[in-house]
């Protein structure tokens, strides 16, 4: 029997997944993931994980826990310090190996290494060498699987680029044919592990869609535009996945084909407290509507889809009446 | 050019002296109070945490008394400390307050484009200047932790510990008026003597407890709801893992001085729990945790701003910490809402349990109570 390596579908899956995928297949080791998030998997997550922390991290905390229930011989829980250049990824993320193993008992063991990305590019080679070594591979059986890796990431960061479905582009699926568009798009701002997450994110998505909005996201704006759009910034934003959220808004804050802006955050999200703050001055200066969505575990649905439909209600008028009607639903 | 500086605490000491060292005039914003925090509050993001929010409202001010120019200092992340100056900037600007912002950081790691901030900061002052000031304002910064210490040790010993507030009210003021190195060595020892002229209660050993936390929450008694106060009055002698000079030392200066508590030793100390930086302080609380537990202190209190990124990674590793070297540690979130009765009587249920526990031989002690969250 070969390796049975299971990995948390939550949080830096929705960034990292096809590079982990792709890296781990090629050394012919089996993957267990613990699947979508669903009701029991969250509730695991509620009862074990800090009670002050953010909703996606309590989420993580339930798949951990749903993993440990499925026979797997590691848990992979790297240590994602960086993935570019001179960013960090956010504080919470750096602590996880020893807050999951601290707070989780009797955990299978935990393969890990850390990725430190914000001096060298080339660091990744390393890290995912540590991880392969650790499951008793040698380099050359290593240097293949992380070219195929590599490329796999790259493919999938292509796909969402050109927007495709997050689902399809996990699966390296590409876009087959793009409808034409009509009526409103909504630009959602957040964090891809609340974004396509459906239960996290409370299907928010798919709600749009059934209210005929075409929906981007930060996902869809290439890395140049990005950087381009934070040039004027004095200082540098130093978290890699706001920075991508931050860029994204202010494209999408002048873009006259984006009709507004929903920023989807959760309780106690340290970085989204201050970039979502940049994006929502930005939308003022440029009379952008903007509505800001913060989730916990006790929000309701229900709530959700009045305050969406009347967000696309006003922003049905204000396409009507040219925008006379205000900008801060 | 009227420079000002958001409170933390005792900061505002040496800050002070350094601008007055250079004949820059310097605003002290009003004292942290709760205009300060509702009008922080009023204008900041509902998510920021409560340091930021006191920064608001604290520039706020000290542009009503004509600062034009604040400055912070900065970092790379990944705490957001790091990114507090943009964004206060921004919105002081949508706000119609035009004030300039000088973070002393070196920008994209250039030591050159450091040097010329301080330059800027100190209104192109010759640097010898500039260095008498550091050194100066240092050494005020210095004298502040060992009058703190100092402090922390008279309250619970004194038969009378509202005497011991009196004399450390007055230290604060000479230590402020005090223009030249022998002056602050003076405030000191008189401050010593002052405090050892306070009659002490008779056969009266206290416990002792550590305080360990983020540094503003640490630093500054008005966002800790005084509690270094109340636990002195309670009768508990503390102690803290930052130290003023310590903080400067190491965030300012990169750890070449000699500051009068250390701070670097904790993420070695820490390293067993947490091994790898979470940003702020969490390797520190970590490592704080452990230090005082290897000197056998009767608890730890850990206090966090709500939403503080490293120390929710710190909270989640203390009970850890508290199981293996036997010591109870209560987690404090603070935000705007937090308010000073429930928190003494959180603090006032927490002495009485170290109160216990001393009193049982230790191999009696109960080791159920690790942690005592007393919710959010």
């Amino acid at each position: 029997m070969g390796i049975k390596v299971g990995i948390p579908s939550a949080l830096l899956y929705f960034y990292y997944y096809p590079l982990w995928e792709k890296f781990l297949q090629g050394l012919g080791v089996e993957i267990v993931l613990s699947g979508p998030t669903s009701r029991p998997i969250f509730a695991r997550g509620v009862r074990l994980a800090n009670d002050e922390t953010c909703l996606p991290v309590k989420v993580f905390f339930g798949h951990v826990a749903t993993l440990q229930q499925l026979e797997v011989d590691y848990i992979f829980l790297p240590r994602i310090v960086s993935m570019e250049r001179q960013t960090y990824l956010c504080p919470k993320l750096l602590g996880f190996p020893e807050v999951v193993t601290a707070l989780i008992p009797d955990l299978p063991p935990v393969l890990t290494a850390d990725f430190n990305l914000r001096k060298d590019k080339r660091e990744l080679d390393y890290t995912l060498q540590a991880v392969g070594r650790q499951l008793g591979f040698t380099l050359k059986q290593i240097a293949p699987a992380i070219a195929a890796a590599k490329l796999a990431q790259l493919r999938f960061e292509h796909l969402m680029q050109a927007g495709q479905d997050f689902t399809l582009a996990l699966k390296g699926r590409g876009v087959e044919s793009s409808a034409p568009e009509s009526g409103l798009t909504i630009a959602v701002l957040g964090h891809a592990y609340m974004l396509y997450d459906g239960f996290s994110s409370l299907d928010l998505q798919s709600k749009l869609n059934k209210l005929g909005v075409k929906v981007v996201t930060p996902e869809r704006v290439p890395p140049s535009l990005i950087d381009q759009q934070l040039a004027e910034l004095p200082k540098k934003i130093f978290w890699s996945h706001s920075k991508r959220i931050l860029g994204a808004g202010y494209a999408f804050g002048v873009d006259p084909g984006v009709h507004g802006l929903i920023h989807l955050s959760c309780f106690g999200c340290g970085p989204d407290s201050m970039v979502g703050d940049m994006v929502e001055r930005m939308c003022r200066r440029y009379a952008k509507p903007f509505m800001m969505l913060t989730l916990d575990e006790h929000t309701g649905e229900a709530g959700l889809v009045t305050r969406l439909e009347a967000y696309v209600d006003m922003l049905t008028r204000r396409a009507e009446l040219e925008s006379n009607v205000s900008a801060h639903g | 050019m009227k420079v000002t500086f958001p409170h933390m605490g005792n900061m505002w000491i040496p800050v002070k002296a350094l601008f007055d060292y250079l004949e820059i005039e310097f605003i002290v914003p009003p004292p942290n109070s709760k205009h300060t925090l509702s009008v922080g509050t009023q204008h900041s993001p509902e998510g920021a945490c409560l340091p930021f929010k006191l920064n608001v409202g604290n520039l706020i001010d000290a542009a009503k008394l004509g600062a034009d120019t604040f400055v912070m200092t900065g970092g790379v992340g990944p705490c957001r400390f790091g990114y507090y100056g943009e964004l206060e900037r921004q919105i002081l600007h949508d706000l119609g307050i035009e004030m300039e912002l000088i973070i002393l950081e070196p920008p994209e790691g250039s030591l050159l484009g450091l040097a010329k901030r301080i330059k800027q900061a100190a209104s192109h002052k010759p640097w010898i200047k500039i260095l008498g000031a550091v050194r100066f304002a240092y050494r005020k910064a210095v004298a502040m932790d060992r009058i703190e210490d100092l402090v922390h040790w008279a309250r619970p010993r004194a038969e009378q510990p509202l005497a011991i507030e009196t004399i450390y009210r007055r230290a604060q003021t000479e230590l402020n008026e005090a223009n030249n190195s022998a002056a602050i060595e003076h405030v000191v020892k008189r401050t010593r003597e002052q405090v050892l002229a306070v009659p002490r209660k008779q056969d009266f050993t206290p416990v002792k407890v550590g305080i360990v936390g983020e540094i503003y929450t640490l630093l500054d008694p008005f966002a800790s709801l005084d509690i270094e106060r109340h636990l002195g009055h309670l009768g508990v002698e503390v102690d803290r893992s930052i130290y003023l000079s310590g903080w400067i030392n190491e965030h300012i200066f990169q750890g070449v001085n000699r500051a009068y508590k250390e701070v670097k030793q904790y993420k070695q100390l820490a390293h067993p729990f947490l091994a790898h930086s979470v940003g702020g302080h969490g390797q520190e609380t970590v490592g704080g945790t452990v230090e005082f537990g290897r000197q056998e202190f009767a608890g730890v209190i850990h206090l966090l701003p709500l939403s503080c990124m490293p120390e929710i990674v710190a909270a989640s590793i203390l009970p850890n910490v508290g199981r293996q070297y036997n010591l109870p540690v209560m987690t404090l979130y603070i935000d705007e809402q937090s308010g000073q009765a429930g928190v003494l009587t959180r603090l006032e249920a927490f002495v009485d349990l170290i109160n216990r526990r001393q009193s049982q031989p230790s191999c009696e002690r109960e080791v159920r109570h690790e942690q005592i969250v007393f919710g959010g």
